[in-house]
């Protein structure tokens, strides 16, 4: 994730419109020491880093929805699902969010996929209402509010090509869970499709040009392989070497300078 | 007057052949000199190649860890080795807008799964 950063503040440098840091879920959980710190550490890395918005994946909820909503206090932007409830039926998160940027005014939708009642422990403490009908609701209350309608989903890429076919309105699905990388952005009817790879190695950067009447004028997806070029961002690095060190690894591996076990 | 007579010219022992024998020194002698075996090899060679660099090019790559997997305290998950190269990233070209237009950047990530540092 420093390296995530330092690609972040080079694009907000270079970028001279409105720019958006968005994450499409699973994220809060996962390897070590995430769990450790109950999401703390991606929460914390995340509000450093700038998001605007992230949406809510199964693995969000891999500590229940208690958890969750006790990092969601924590965290500088809004995460979102709308159609995450608890089992009595109260809203786990929020469902949208409407932010200005540049003089734009965008809506971002959260939805949260199904799949996410089965995990272990934590099926019988939650409910997931269908995405299509959500979304369906969402776009007809929020489209007359924005100018662009972004939907920030984890029901998977399958599904977000059928919401796009669905429901009108939707201007950009920004997707997760398939774990697809694309070289270029999935459209269907007038809504762009796009998802980024996992664990943190990729990032995603979808560049849409609209014309005056907000018709797609050009849409370019640009799949960014955080590799050894991108220097570790200082700010960044220092918060992960304070977790490692009060999180060390329960299971280093060995390296060639270490003897062999003895016997 | 006399009606027309029509004149059929026979089909002798092997006119066929003699018709084809008259165009051996073209078309067909010419082929007689290839080596066609080696030709359908040729071809059959650069197709599986073709083919195979297509599937090379397929922009998805699959997660050799379940995702389930993730949670264990003791275990990384780690890629398959035969997972393709991601393509060079490219700095956005500039292309003019029209005027009214406006250009929206988004940065997007998922499926991050608590990870920190992916090479650490």
């Amino acid at each position: 994730m420093a390296r995530r950063a330092t690609f972040i503040k080079q694009e907000r440098a270079a970028t001279q419109g409105p720019l958006l840091l968005l994450d499409a879920g699973s994220t809060l959980f996962g390897y070590w020491p995430s769990i450790e710190s109950e999401g703390r550490i991606l929460i914390e890395a995340m509000n450093a880093m700038g998001y605007d918005a992230m949406a809510v994946g199964e693995y969000d909820l891999y500590l229940g929805p208690d958890i969750l909503q006790r990092r969601i206090a924590e965290a500088a932007f809004p995460v979102l699902s709308a159609n995450l409830y608890t089992s009595e039926g109260q809203a786990v998160t929020g469902s949208h969010t409407i932010i200005e940027r540049n003089g734009m005014t965008i809506g971002i939708i959260g939805l949260t996929e199904p799949e996410a009642e089965a995990l272990p422990g934590v099926g019988a403490l939650i409910t997931v209402h269908d995405p299509v009908e959500t979304a369906r609701m969402q776009v007809e209350a929020l489209r007359p509010q924005v100018d662009l309608l972004i939907v920030l989903s984890h029901v998977g890429l399958e599904a977000d090509m059928a919401l796009a076919e669905a429901v009108d309105g939707i201007d950009i699905i920004v997707g997760g869970r398939s774990r697809r990388l694309m070289q270029m952005p999935e459209r269907v009817n007038d809504t762009l499709i796009v998802q980024q790879g996992y664990a943190g190695e990729w990032i995603g950067r979808l560049t849409v040009s609209y014309d005056a009447d907000w018709q797609i004028v050009s849409a370019t997806e640009d799949l960014v392989d955080l590799d050894p070029s991108f220097e570790d961002d200082p700010e960044l690095k220092a918060m992960r070497d304070a977790w490692a060190q009060r999180w060390p690894s329960p299971t280093p591996l060995p390296t060639a300078t270490e003897p062999p076990p003895a016997g | 007057m006399q009606p027309a007579t029509v004149r059929r010219r026979a089909l002798r022992p092997g006119h066929l052949s003699q018709s084809f024998e008259r165009r051996r020194p073209g078309f067909t002698r010419l082929c007689a000199g290839i080596p066609w075996a080696v030709v359908l090899y040729v071809t059959l060679g650069c197709a599986l190649l073709l083919a195979a660099c297509g599937t090379a090019l397929t922009p998805t790559i699959p997660l050799v860890a379940d995702p389930t997997s993730a949670f264990s305290a003791t275990a990384t998950p780690t890629l398959a080795s035969a997972t393709p190269e991601p393509t060079a990233t490219e700095p956005p070209t500039a292309t003019p807008t029209p005027e009214g237009a406006v250009t929206l950047v988004i940065l997007h990530t998922t499926d991050v799964f608590g990870q920190m540092d992916p090479c650490g």
